[in-house]
C-alpha cells in the first residue's frame, strides 16, 4: 500500500476513489491532499507550502473534566 | 473442550489491564454452536464472566470486541465487528456493531475476539501483530482526538494496521463515548467507548497476516457466490442509489414517507430535507476526482455505502470524513438545521471526540426544545431550532463537559431531564435511557414497536424492519407474517411477527459478522426474493431467483450442521440471553414502552399527519410479543420452559437462583410476587455461584421438537 511522501498517510487503494498520485517531477507517490492537480506535481515540487499538520477541530477542555 | 471448526480462528484474547496481562483462551464449542459468535458469544461471555453487581465503569467490567465466524471470509459484507459490555448510559446490556476492516484483520491475526477487563494504572493501548501481543504506553495519545490517535498509531506500526480508538469525550466520561474503527467506522451506541476509556485503554490496533480456513471450501464458495449473485441481482442494488448516496438516501426517502424526525420529534417532515440530503452531499462535498463519487467500503462489500466527502471552503473548510444518515438526521432535521456544512462538521466533530452522534444530536435537540419552552438556562447560547452555530458549540461543550449544559448533556438527555426537572421529561425521546434514532415511531409501526422492546434501548438495528417501508405486495405480507397490513408502515397488523422475524435474523447476522444490509438485500426484493417474485407483475424465471441462505453459508464455513429454523432459533436464543442479562441488571417490564410523546401527540403535519402509536394497540402488541418470546406477561421475566427449549437450561438455573425467572405463564399473584417459587430464594452473586453451571450440559434440557 503506497504511503504519501509528504504526510506518510497510507493510500488505501482498496477504497473506491482512492489512488496514489505520482509527481511527474520527483516520481514520488502522494495523497490527494498533497497533489497539485494542475501541473501534476506534489506540493513540495510545486512550491506549495507543505503542511503535514493534521486538521483536528476538537477543542481542548479549559479545565480538566471532572 | 478443544474443537476445530472452519471460520473460527479458535481463540480469544483476554486482557486484564489491572494485572497487565494478555492471555489466549480457547473458544468453547457451545459458544459457537449455540451462540454463533459476535453479538451472541459476547452476550454469553458477559453472562458468564461478569458479576451482575459490577457497575459499567467499575474496573471489573468486561468489554468484548468480536467479529463473527463469517468475518474476514470471502463473501459479501463480511466486515462486521461487535462491541459489547454493560452500558454506562443505560446501565443495561450495551452493544454496538460496526462495519470495518478491523474485524477481518483480527481474524487474520488468529483471534475471534478481544475481551478487556481491569483498569490500567496509566494509559495504554493494545497492539496485536499475529502472535505478538503487547500493551504499549499511550500517554502521548491520551487527550488526542480519534483521528490523530489513529494516524499516530498507523505511523508507529505501519499503514496496514487497523485501529480501534476512543476519543477525548470517552476519556472525559461522556456516557455515550464511541469506539471508532479506522477513523470513521463507529460502534457508538450505548457508550462502550467510555467503558474502554475508564480502563485507561486508548486503542486496540491489530495487524494480521494469517489466513482463515473453511470446513467445506467448495460448498462455501457456492454459498458465497449465491450471496453475491443475490445482491447483484437485487433490483434495489441495481439502481445504484444506495451506493451513490449511502445511507443518506434515507433523508429524502424518510421525508417523503413522513418518518424523518424533525425538531426533537415534534414533527416528522422537514422542510429543509433537500438541503441535507444524500444528493446534496454528493453534489457539494463528495470528493470529485474519483471516477464515481467517492465511497468507502467495509471489508468485502460490493455496496460502498460509506460516503466520503470534504469541505474545501467556508468556515468549516478542512472537515472531511464519511457520513451516515443517522448523524445527518441527529444534527440536521432533529435540530432543525438545514446547513449541510454545519451538520457534516458537527458529525465529524462527534467522531473525532469519540461520541455517539445520535445521542449527542438528540440531546442538543432536546435542549433546543426546552429552550423554546423557556425551561432551560441556555448559558448565553442562542439555543433554538435551526441555529447551526449553537449546535456546533454544544458538541464541543458536551464532549468537554463544559458548563452546566455540557455537564448534563454528557450524561445523556434522560439524566439531564431529571436534573433540569420542570416537566422537561415530557420532551424526552429516550427508551431505557437511550435516545431514539432517525425514524419516527408514530409513522412507522414496526420500527416504533421495535424501539420499545429492543434489548439495548431505543434502537432500530435490533430489528431493522425495513420490510414495511417497501410498498411490497400485500400477498407477501400475508404469506410471511399473516396479515396484509404488514406491508403498510402505518398499520399494526402482522407487525409483531414481522418484528420477531427481523429481530431473530438481525441477531443472527450480528453474530455471524455479516452486514444488516445483506438481509435487507438492498431494499427491493427483501426479505425473500422468491416470494417477492411470486407476487411481482413481471416475474423472473424462478430458477434464476437467488437469495442469501445464511444457514448454508454458516454450515459450509464452519462445518456445524445448520438449518434455517435452527438459525432463527439461535437468534431467539441470543435475544433471550440479552433479556436475561438485562433482567439481572435491573430492567423492569415497565421499561418496554414508548416515550409519552409518541403515544399521546399526533404528528402535526406532513405525509404522516395525525399518526400516533395507539396505546391500546401497543399493549396488545406487547402481549403478543411476550408470548412469542417466551416472557411472562405480568413480570416480563423469561419463562423457564422457553429457556429450556432454547438449550439455555444453565441460564434458566442461574436466573432461578437470583429469583429472576418465571416458572409458568400463570397470572401474577396478589402479593405481587408472581415470578415463581424461586422468587424467595436468595440471589446468587454471579454465575460462578450457580451449581448448575458446572454441569450445564449435564442436565437434560428439552430440545424444541
Amino acid at each position: 500500500m503506497p504511503v504519501c511522501k509528504l504526510c506518510r498517510a497510507r493510500i488505501d487503494l482498496s477504497q473506491t476513489g482512492e489512488r496514489a498520485h505520482r509527481c511527474v517531477k520527483c516520481g514520488a507517490a502522494v495523497c490527494r491532499e498533497h497533489y497539485h492537480f494542475g501541473p501534476n506535481l506534489c506540493h513540495e515540487c510545486a512550491g506549495v507550502p507543505v503542511s503535514v499538520k493534521r486538521r483536528s477541530f476538537i477543542r481542548r477542555p479549559k479545565q480538566p473534566a471532572p | 473442550m478443544t474443537f476445530k471448526y472452519g471460520g473460527y480462528a479458535g481463540s480469544l484474547l483476554f486482557a486484564d489491564l489491572t494485572k497487565g496481562t494478555v492471555k489466549k483462551i480457547p473458544l468453547e464449542k457451545e459458544w459457537c454452536t449455540l451462540y454463533l459468535g459476535g453479538r451472541g458469544r459476547d452476550a454469553r461471555l458477559l453472562f458468564e464472566k461478569q458479576d451482575p453487581s459490577v457497575g459499567p465503569l467499575d474496573p471489573e467490567a468486561h468489554v468484548c470486541i468480536s467479529p463473527g465466524p463469517l468475518t474476514g471470509l470471502l463473501g459479501p459484507t463480511t466486515g462486521r465487528v461487535n462491541v459489547a459490555g454493560r452500558s454506562p448510559l443505560t446501565t443495561i446490556y450495551g452493544n454496538s456493531n460496526a462495519g470495518t476492516n478491523w474485524g477481518p484483520e483480527l481474524k487474520f491475526a488468529g483471534y475471534d475476539g478481544v475481551v478487556v477487563t481491569g483498569r490500567s494504572q496509566k494509559p495504554v493501548y493494545l497492539h496485536i501483530h499475529d502472535s505478538d501481543v503487547q500493551l504499549l504506553d499511550a500517554g502521548r495519545l491520551w487527550g488526542e482526538g480519534v483521528f490523530e490517535t489513529t494516524a499516530r498509531i498507523l505511523e508507529e506500526h505501519g499503514p496496514e494496521t487497523k485501529v480501534a480508538a476512543v476519543g477525548p469525550a470517552a476519556e472525559h466520561g461522556v456516557l455515550f463515548g464511541s469506539v471508532i474503527f479506522d477513523f470513521w467506522d463507529a460502534a457508538a451506541r450505548t457508550g462502550l467507548g467510555t467503558v474502554l476509556a475508564s480502563k485507561n485503554l486508548k486503542a486496540v490496533s491489530v495487524r494480521g497476516t494469517g489466513a482463515i480456513s473453511v470446513a467445506d471450501p467448495d460448498g462455501y464458495y457456492e454459498a458465497a457466490r449465491e450471496g453475491w449473485q443475490a445482491i447483484l441481482d437485487d433490483a434495489g442494488f441495481r439502481t445504484g442509489e444506495h451506493s451513490a448516496l449511502g445511507t443518506s438516501i434515507c433523508v429524502n426517502w424518510g421525508n417523503a414517507q413522513g418518518w424523518l424526525p424533525t425538531r426533537n420529534f415534534k414533527e416528522s417532515h422537514f422542510e429543509g430535507a433537500d438541503k441535507i440530503s444524500g444528493e446534496e452531499f454528493r453534489d457539494l462535498y463528495s470528493t470529485k476526482e474519483a471516477p464515481i463519487p467517492a465511497g468507502r467500503a467495509c471489508f468485502s462489500c460490493p455496496n460502498r455505502c460509506k460516503r466520503f466527502g470534504r469541505i474545501d471552503e467556508g468556515k468549516y473548510a478542512g472537515t472531511k470524513g464519511n457520513i451516515e444518515f443517522e448523524g445527518v438526521s441527529a444534527f440536521g432535521s432533529k435540530c432543525g438545521v438545514d446547513d449541510l456544512a454545519a451538520v457534516f462538521h458537527a458529525y465529524m466533530l462527534a467522531n473525532d471526540y469519540g461520541m455517539d452522534c445520535i445521542s449527542c444530536g438528540n440531546t442538543i435537540a432536546f435542549y433546543m426544545e426546552l429552550a423554546e419552552k423557556k425551561l432551560l438556562d441556555t448559558e448565553g447560547l442562542e439555543l433554538r431550532f435551526g441555529n447551526a452555530d449553537a449546535m456546533v458549540e454544544m458538541v464541543h461543550r458536551i464532549a468537554n463537559r463544559e458548563g452546566r449544559l455540557g455537564e448534563l448533556g454528557s450524561q445523556g438527555s434522560e439524566r439531564a431531564a431529571k436534573a433540569i426537572g420542570k416537566g422537561s421529561e415530557a420532551f424526552l425521546n429516550t427508551i431505557k435511557g437511550m435516545e431514539t434514532i432517525a425514524c419516527d415511531p408514530r409513522a412507522s409501526k414496526a420500527f416504533g414497536f421495535g424501539y420499545a422492546v429492543s434489548s439495548r434501548g431505543s434502537d432500530h438495528l435490533r430489528a431493522h424492519p425495513v420490510f414495511e417501508m417497501l410498498k411490497l405486495s400485500e400477498g407477501v405480507g400475508e404469506e410471511l407474517f399473516g396479515s396484509k397490513e404488514a406491508v403498510d408502515l402505518r398499520k399494526y397488523g402482522g407487525k409483531v411477527r414481522l418484528l420477531v422475524w427481523h429481530e431473530n435474523i438481525a441477531a443472527v447476522t450480528d453474530s455471524l459478522g455479516s452486514c444488516r444490509f445483506m438481509h435487507a438485500s438492498y431494499y427491493a426484493e427483501y426479505p425473500v426474493p422468491e416470494l417477492v417474485n411470486k407476487y411481482a407483475k413481471r416475474k423472473k424465471d424462478p430458477a434464476k431467483v437467488r437469495s442469501i441462505k445464511y444457514h448454508r453459508w454458516f454450515e459450509a464455513a464452519t462445518g456445524i450442521p445448520m438449518t434455517y429454523e435452527k438459525l432463527l432459533e439461535a437468534g431467539d436464543r441470543v435475544i433471550n440471553l440479552e433479556r436475561a442479562l438485562n433482567i439481572q441488571w435491573g430492567l423492569k417490564k415497565e421499561q418496554d414502552t414508548l416515550p409519552p410523546r409518541f403515544l399521546k401527540e399526533p404528528i402535526p403535519r406532513g405525509p404522516a399527519k395525525g399518526e400516533l402509536f395507539d396505546p391500546e394497540k401497543f399493549q396488545d402488541m406487547l402481549k403478543e410479543y411476550y408470548a412469542i418470546r417466551g416472557w411472562d406477561w405480568e413480570s416480563g421475566l423469561p419463562l423457564e420452559e422457553h429457556l429450556r427449549q432454547l438449550d439455555m437450561a444453565d441460564v434458566a438455573a442461574c436466573l432461578g437462583k437470583r429469583g429472576l425467572l418465571a416458572t409458568s405463564r400463570t397470572p401474577r399473584s396478589e402479593d405481587g410476587a408472581g415470578v415463581g417459587s424461586e422468587k424467595s430464594s436468595p440471589p446468587a452473586s454471579s454465575l460462578d455461584d450457580c451449581e448448575e453451571r458446572a454441569g450445564r450440559n449435564g442436565g437434560t434440557p428439552a430440545r424444541r421438537p
